[in-house]
């Protein structure tokens, strides 16, 4: 087993900031040099969380030929009132249609790349936790953000409900002479699918019901302070990695206005 | 019951559906020239129309999120390209939900069935509209694509999810939670009438 590296014990809000701050960085660039702190987030990211290399690169190269794809379609109709740097057949390749075309490649790449690192290194119930970390600042905006920490706890916890309920469903309908072939028209899927997908609606729903007694049976009270066996306590890195997250987001924005 | 915590946790199990309908590859019916048919908004309207538009807003969150986190962790197709970008991805999804309650407050009192319906076409063309028109405004892919994409998909999109929503709300009045809800908003919707019709009238009488 690999040894338990420091990035993966950090504060699973930390983990969320650095997410939601790199994002803001990424998406703000309107122009390459405020593209530069979003990179340099990057390379730190990689460089501190050391993934496993087939963890980042699987999807990026999935997702590689797209993005040259659609790279080369800005660069040939995002282009319109630039200068013609060359002329290839009948389309004018000019210098903002590779610049825009460039900066649209770069961010989703980018994108990949970094949450594909920080997912390396998070496991899924980090998530709800990091959420609750988030709660406390949120609540001032009255955003329902107590509901959405318990909404993403649940949801998480019922995933592998679901699949045992859909398993359940398939051989019900099946016993009732259900044929899931996998062939025909739309029509013909639509048949097919329904059966199975209305059944699972309401079994999502009634469970609920019996989810939100179970919570209240047990004293579970909305948005109140709960103690954890685990305690997950934010160190200095952990501070460290928020303050440079906020500092790479507040750098784009900045250079994007400037220039 | 506190309302909260049941509205929560409904909106928890329904993004989880939606997640489930996402990973399953059960909410996309395939449709012609590679393009799919998607149910996976299915669930933020269904919890919009029964549980109010916080609950629709929390579900679009939670299905936003996935499908930027599978955007970019495990791409599947072209499209996730663009979807990579949360303002793609997660901002036109958190309105999905109020749309579809805002249409189906608006005419519940008539016929719950046929709010139900319009709710779900109404909440599908906002997922429709906002993606595309996102993908529009972006310089993603040129408008007249973008026109053809909302008609060739969107439509068939918004008839398969009024089927859903329909027989789904339909069979989710009959059970116990549905039955009171349904009474609840009655009682509710009578008494906001009474208000108007007599601002200052006597209502001390059902206190």
């Amino acid at each position: 087993m690999r040894e338990l590296h420091g990035a993966r014990t950090l504060n699973p809000g930390t983990k969320l900031a650095a997410v939601v701050f790199g994002l803001v960085a990424i998406l703000a660039a309107t122009n390459a040099r405020a593209f530069a702190p979003g990179v340099m987030l990057l390379f730190g990211t990689i460089v501190y969380v050391r993934p496993r290399a087939g963890a980042v690169l699987r999807p990026a190269a999935k997702i590689f030929p797209f993005v040259v794809l659609f790279t080369l379609f800005q660069v040939v109709f995002a282009g319109q009132g630039g200068r013609v740097v060359f002329t290839l057949g009948p389309v004018d390749i000019t210098d903002s249609g590779i610049v825009s075309g460039a900066l649209f490649g770069a961010r989703v790449v980018v994108t990949v790349l970094y949450i594909s690192t920080i997912a390396s290194i998070t496991r899924p119930e980090e998530l709800s936790l990091a959420v609750e970390v988030a709660v406390k600042p949120l609540r001032r905006l009255r955003l329902p953000v107590d509901g959405f920490a318990l909404a993403l706890t649940v949801a998480l916890q019922f995933l592998p409900t679901l699949t045992a309920e859909a398993h359940r469903i398939t051989r019900a309908q099946a016993a009732r002479g259900a044929a899931y072939a996998r062939k025909g028209g739309v029509v013909a899927r639509i048949r097919m699918a329904l059966p199975m997908v209305v059944p699972l609606f309401l079994f999502t729903l009634t469970h609920a019901e019996r989810v939100a007694e179970a919570l209240e049976a047990r004293a579970y009270r909305y948005g109140a302070e709960r103690t954890r066996l685990v305690e997950h306590l934010p160190g200095l890195n952990d501070y460290v990695i928020r303050g440079a997250a906020v500092t790479v987001a507040v750098g784009a924005i900045v250079l994007s206005i400037m220039m | 019951m506190d309302d909260r915590v049941r509205r929560a946790v409904v909106a928890g199990t329904l993004g989880a559906l939606s997640i489930f309908l996402g990973l399953t590859r059960l909410g996309f019916i395939p449709w012609f020239a590679g393009a799919s048919l998607t149910i996976m908004h299915v669930p933020v309207i269904i919890g919009a129309v029964i549980e109010g538009p916080v609950v629709g807003l929390i579900v679009g969150a939670l299905f936003g999120g996935f499908s930027l986190l599978q955007a970019a962790i495990a791409p599947t197709g072209p499209i996730d390209v663009f979807f990579t970008n949360p303002m793609v991805s997660i901002l036109p999804r958190l309105l999905i939900g109020p749309v579809a309650w805002f249409v189906f407050r608006a005419i519940r009192r008539s016929n719950i069935s046929v709010a139900a319906v319009i709710a779900a076409i109404l909440g599908t063309a906002t997922n429709t509209v906002f993606v595309l028109g996102m993908l529009g405004v972006l310089g993603a892919i040129p408008w007249a694509v973008v026109g053809t994409v909302a008609v060739a998909n969107g439509l068939p999109e918004a008839g398969l999810s009024a089927v859903i929503t329909l027989a789904v709300v339909g069979a989710w009045r009959l059970t116990a939670a549905g039955k009171r809800a349904v009474a609840g908003w009655a009682s509710r919707d009578e008494s906001l009438s009474r208000d108007r019709e007599e601002p200052s009238g006597p209502s001390a009488g059902d206190a």
